[in-house]
């Protein structure tokens, strides 16, 4: 049943205009902006603020209301919309390896496996940070009362990466991390991601499971 | 299987813009049975409840042997509200294959057959509906599910008859089978009158009357006069400038003198009686 409400959930709001330009969008970056990995971290940034779009619909749509009344548990309704963010984000990051691979082939430019495989696991990071920060808060509440949420995860890493610069914390942060293995790094980063979509879930079920619709 | 679709034992609600006060009833199988009452009254709270979009305060809520919103429950209901409850993006003809996981039940040939019967185009957007084919469009998904009991709240405000003679239509087949029961909540009481065998009506969140449709004109009456105003049993009362009508019960209706015309209420005045009383008590 999960993997039903998957697919019934993307099919609500992926074919989407607006879901269909923020990818185009991350292949924008990667062929624009000059730096490899950026459009996986652009992958990364407009999952986070994808993650409010099908709530929106669900408004929209009055999908809440179905949703609501589907022979299906409310668990099963949060695990598969997890579930759908997840594959949007898996879609992003594949089209944003795809721009970073081809852009570097036609430039002629070094891509290291080793940068890949960093600029992946910070993404899955931030995306598992920012699903644990805003799931919750739309299951219980919505998109209409919730909705500034969905800015937050992005405004908390550009406000931290502003508050490291103007300290001067941001060389040190780069000298202790450069003594790290890159595979420990990506390790370590892609095990927070995991488990931030397991806080995710765990607490959207919770908030959900009681919420009137 | 269960005689009562629906049980409901002394339900509480109380939210800051409604309240539900200790409502029980129980609805057969067989049954048609009318909801009405006027606007926040209870009654959409009542059928959210039943559903299990809304966690009551108090009470017992079974419905097809199951608590109110369990997933067994919910895949023998048939849900029509006002307007679709599908993404705006999906193509009509879609909807089968979006909802048919979730429903064991689900026939997608008699889905095709009641969007041919009802003119609902299989091509086009829900977005791109029309307010009465989002109706047909709802009940046309309802049944495909194959329901035992088929809840309407509210679904043929503003249609043209042609339409809602067609919604009673579907009804009336789909009560062919008496393991059946619909709860239908209306603002239209006329459309009860050839289709309900029970009327329950709701004022301020109370039952102020349940029992067999027939039986309302035996119970109630609807007495008229100007003047000085009655003293008898009065259940609700209007007045315009010096004419007066008043809800009686039928069995008060000799305390009235010869100058009061008495005759047979509709559902609309008891329930518009109902309600003013009950807005004249809450002052």
């Amino acid at each position: 049943m999960i993997a039903a409400f998957t697919r019934l959930d993307l099919s609500s709001w992926f074919p989407r205009t607006q879901t269909l330009l923020t990818l185009a969008f991350v292949a924008a970056v990667g062929v624009l902006l000059p730096v490899p990995g950026m459009a996986i971290a652009a992958a990364a940034t407009v999952t986070s603020l994808m993650v409010s779009a099908p709530f929106l619909g669900d408004e929209r749509g009055r999908l809440d209301t179905l949703y609501g009344v589907l022979p299906i548990s409310r668990r099963t309704v949060v695990i598969g919309r997890a579930l759908a963010v997840l594959t949007y984000y898996a879609a992003a990051s594949l089209l944003a390896t795809a721009v970073t691979v081809a852009v570097a082939l036609v430039r002629g430019s070094d891509l290291s496996i080793g940068l890949l495989l960093i600029a992946h696991a910070a993404a899955l990071a931030f995306v598992g940070l920012s699903m644990a920060l805003q799931l919750p808060v739309f299951f219980r509440i919505g998109y209409s009362r919730g909705r500034l949420i969905a800015y937050a995860p992005v405004f908390v890493i550009a406000g931290a990466g502003w508050l490291l610069q103007e300290t001067g914390g941001l060389s040190a942060v780069q000298d202790a991390l450069a003594g790290v293995p890159v595979v420990t790094l990506a390790s370590v980063s892609a095990a927070v991601g995991v488990a931030g979509i397991g806080v995710a879930i765990v607490t959207a079920v919770r908030m959900y499971r009681t919420r009137e619709v | 299987m269960t005689e009562h679709v629906v049980k409901i034992a002394d339900l509480n609600v109380r939210r800051p813009a409604f309240e539900i006060d200790g409502i029980s009833l129980n609805l057969s199988r067989g049954s048609v049975v009318g909801f009405v009452g006027p606007n926040g009254a209870g009654k959409t709270t009542v059928i959210r409840t039943l559903l299990g979009l809304i966690t009551p305060d108090s009470g017992d809520i079974e419905v097809l042997g199951h608590p109110a919103g369990a997933p067994e429950a919910l895949a023998r209901i048939g849900i029509v509200l006002d307007e679709p409850t599908a993404a705006p993006e999906w193509r009509v003809g879609s909807l089968g294959r979006h909802l048919a996981p979730f429903y064991p039940e689900w026939d997608e040939r008699r889905f095709g057959q009641l969007l041919e019967r009802l003119s609902v185009p299989r091509g086009q957007r829900v977005k791109q509906l029309s307010r009465g084919q989002g109706v047909k469009l709802s009940l046309a998904m309802a049944l495909a599910q194959t329901p035992e009991l088929l809840i309407l709240d509210e679904p043929s405000s503003g249609l043209d008859p042609a339409s809602r003679r067609e919604i009673g239509d579907l009804i009336r087949e789909f009560m062919v089978d008496p393991e059946h029961a619909v709860l239908f909540s209306t603002h239209i009481t006329t459309d009860l009158d050839a289709l309900a065998d029970e009327l329950i009506v709701i004022v301020g969140g109370r039952i102020e009357y349940h029992g067999a449709l027939p039986d309302i004109t035996e119970e109630f009456a609807m007495a008229r006069g100007s003047g000085a105003v009655p003293t008898a049993s009065v259940l609700g009362l209007q007045r315009s400038g010096a004419q007066w009508s008043a809800l009686i019960r039928m069995v008060d209706s000799s305390e009235f003198g010869a100058d009061v015309v008495v005759d047979a209420a509709t559902i609309d005045d008891v329930v518009v009686h109902l309600a003013v009383e009950q807005k004249e008590v809450a002052a």
